[in-house]
């Protein structure tokens, strides 16, 4: 039980969700510029909002970002799988959500 | 002009000649043919480079904006080709002809007069159209105040557009349009450049007094310029498609980004739901809530099982503001709109900023006493030819508190009481570009019109073809409530003929096919489009519970206008930062 624990929390604390859309950012901004044609540079990932990027509740291993189309009005979430404690993502897929 | 022409008859060995600047020159006959051979073939090289240019532009244009040429584009891009050609060839022959000295061989007009006023025609709607495009620029640079740009974009969307893009020049009424560009020139206190057309009536003239009293050999010469003139003309023809292909892939390309596109999701619903719910939260987090989410229930009730509002239109006339804020509910965005923007007071009164979420927005204060019905200042007078006004009270729209107060802020913001009698009539999109501000784009698909006869008419939105036909369709197939709100309303029937009379008189009517029926001139919400089933789904104000789905033909002949706005969430997020720092 204990050492359930303990890999926990060395789990939340080496998946960081901010620190890993750092890291990918030109990648999660990519899947979202790739499907919608928006150019990179119109996009910004809410890196500063704590709810702005996240792990799913709903889905295991997912991180999700919001994304702000500076020019075009819309929301994105952009979603990916975390591979290897955040070492690679996998599966980006990406929506307007508003 | 006379004595000019009766000099040149006594030189000896010299033409006369037209140009551009001074009518009359004198020219030795060898300089008139070699003169006219360089213009000529000046004038197949560059009508070819144009036309060229033109096609490459239109067709990397599209490619651009991802916008299919349509048939018509495609038409008259096959015909500026066919026109490339034959223009060649008939210049080729011309210069033959000329060079052979076989100027008898050319085909000459008998009708010189209808083919100068077609020039002249040309001419003005050249200007014309130049004028417009000019007026856009000064549009676009000029900082107008909303009333002025209100009423130029009116103007033009309405008139300029409607007769100059989507016409041929011989459908265009000139003076018609010219008075409208005059009009807007006018508003924004510009000088609208009148002039051109007057030297080219004196050209006109000239070139008729210089026939008339030619001799022979003066005759050649002048049919030798008539010929380029025609050259001149096939050239302009050219570059007036390009104007008009390029306005009308602007006009689409420009609709079509501003309204978005559908797409089908690729995410699972559950994550985009929480997805919104972190959105909600980042708002949150940056203080701009003013309603707690157990507040918004109470006041607002629970999106739960897809029931958006239990909302009733009473016995007021505004089924244009009651469908609006139907239209709102059914947004996800809602939720977000009214909690960050709506505030009930301990005293019982509320608070709400228009626009929502807006900066500068102006905080409208709604007692309680607002939200009851309020005695009609004109119970029992006439109404009408032959009706009276029989409601003693003015009822607000039955529902959850919050919707009656956003009804009441609308008509106090615009009446500056709450006056219902004055609400009565309107359009749904006032009402949302109204709450909405510069964070709600408009974008309205109108089939209503005046006829020529100055009759208000409403065919119905079936009667739209063309570019506005593909907008409607594009409008259904990309419709959605993540980012569009909507009203819509029904035909309007005068009464005229027998069947008006009669619908009018029993409130409500039935198009062929459809198994519903529909209040006339009425506005209602539209909340779905399921675009693989090709149905709308619309709420009559009346009862907003009561879903209505109908198919895309049924709706084009039911409705005859799309009152609709897009959300800017760019708009929103930035006024909530900006709110955040000024608390800061």
């Amino acid at each position: 039980m204990n050492n359930n624990i303990i890999n926990m929390k060395s789990f939340e604390q080496v998946v960081d969700p901010h620190s890993i859309a750092r890291s990918f950012n030109r990648d999660l901004i990519g899947a979202i510029s790739d499907k919608f044609n928006v150019d990179p540079d119109d996009l910004s990932l809410m890196l500063d909002d704590l709810s702005g990027v996240y792990l799913s509740a709903e889905k295991n291993d997912t991180l999700c970002c919001l994304a702000n189309g500076k020019k075009n009005g819309h929301i994105y979430l952009v979603t990916a799988t975390i591979q290897k404690n955040g070492q690679e993502l996998a599966d980006l897929k990406s929506d307007i959500i508003s | 002009m006379n004595e000019k022409i009766n000099k040149t008859e006594n030189v000896d060995k010299t033409e006369s000649v037209l140009s551009p600047d001074s009518l009359v020159v004198q020219k030795t006959s060898e300089q008139v043919r070699q003169d006219a051979l360089s213009e000529s073939e000046e004038m197949i090289a560059s009508l070819d480079q144009d036309s060229k240019i033109m096609i490459n532009d239109i067709e990397n244009r599209s490619k651009i904006s991802n916008l299919p040429i349509n048939e018509e584009d495609k038409a008259a891009l096959s015909q500026s080709d066919d026109d490339v050609t034959i223009a060649k060839n008939k210049l080729i022959t011309e210069i033959e002809a000329a060079t052979n000295g076989n100027e008898n061989n050319l085909e000459i007009n008998d009708n010189h007069n209808n083919e100068e006023a077609e020039s002249l025609q040309q001419e003005r709607y050249n200007n014309l159209i130049g004028r417009v495009l000019s007026l856009y620029n000064l549009i676009e640079t000029n900082e107008l105040d909303s009333e002025s740009y209100t009423e130029i974009e009116n103007l033009i969307t309405k008139e300029v557009d409607s007769n100059i893009v989507w016409k041929n020049i011989d459908e265009i009424d000139l003076d018609v349009v010219e008075k409208l560009v005059d009009t807007v020139f006018d508003i924004i206190n510009e000088p609208s450049q009148p002039g051109q057309i007057k030297e080219d009536n004196n050209k006109v003239i000239n070139i008729d007094t210089v026939e008339s009293e030619a001799t022979n050999e003066r005759e050649s010469i002048i049919t030798r310029i008539r010929m380029l003139e025609k050259r001149k003309k096939i050239i302009k023809e050219l570059k007036v498609t390009d104007i008009q292909l390029e306005l009308r892939i602007e006009y689409l390309k420009n609709k079509i980004a501003d309204f978005g596109e559908r797409r089908e999701k690729e995410i699972d619903v559950p994550l985009i739901t929480e997805a919104r719910e972190h959105l909600s939260q980042v708002l949150d987090d940056r203080g701009l809530m003013t309603m707690s989410k157990t507040e918004y229930e109470e006041f607002f009730g629970s999106t739960d099982f897809g029931i958006h509002s239990d909302l009733k239109q009473q016995n007021v006339g505004d089924c244009y503001a009651v469908a609006a804020i139907h239209a709102m509910r059914c947004s996800p965005n809602f939720e977000l709109l009214v909690r960050t923007s709506m505030k009930k007071n301990k005293d019982g009164t509320w608070d709400v900023k228009i626009p929502l979420l807006d900066k500068n927005g102006q905080t409208v204060n709604i007692t309680p006493e607002e939200l009851l019905p309020q005695r009609n200042e004109k119970f029992l007078q006439k109404k009408g030819k032959y009706s009276v006004d029989l409601r003693p009270k003015l009822r607000p729209a039955a529902g959850k508190e919050g919707f009656l107060v956003l009804e009441a802020a609308y008509i106090k913001l615009k009446f500056g009481e709450v006056d219902r009698l004055a609400a009565e009539g309107g359009q749904g999109e006032e009402f949302l570009k109204q709450l909405g501000g510069d964070s709600f784009k408009t974008y309205n698909i109108i089939s209503s019109r005046f006829n020529n006869e100055g009759e208000f008419e409403t065919p119905g939105l079936k009667t739209l073809s063309g570019e506005d036909g593909y907008l409607l369709d594009y409008f259904l197939e990309n419709f959605d409530p993540e980012t569009h709100m909507a009203t819509v309303n029904t035909k309007f029937f005068n009464e005229k003929n027998v069947v008006a009379s009669i619908i009018k008189k029993l409130g409500f009517y039935r198009e062929d096919g459809s198994s519903n029926f529909f209040v006339p001139g009425h506005a209602y919400s539209l909340s779905c489009v399921d675009k693989i089933n090709k149905t709308v789904t619309v709420n009559n104000p009346w009862n907003t519970t009561k879903k209505i789905e109908i198919p895309f033909d049924i709706f084009k002949n039911t409705f005859s206008d799309i009152r609709a706005i897009r959300i800017d969430n760019t708009k929103l997020l930035n006024s909530a930062s900006e709110i955040l720092s000024q608390a800061a």
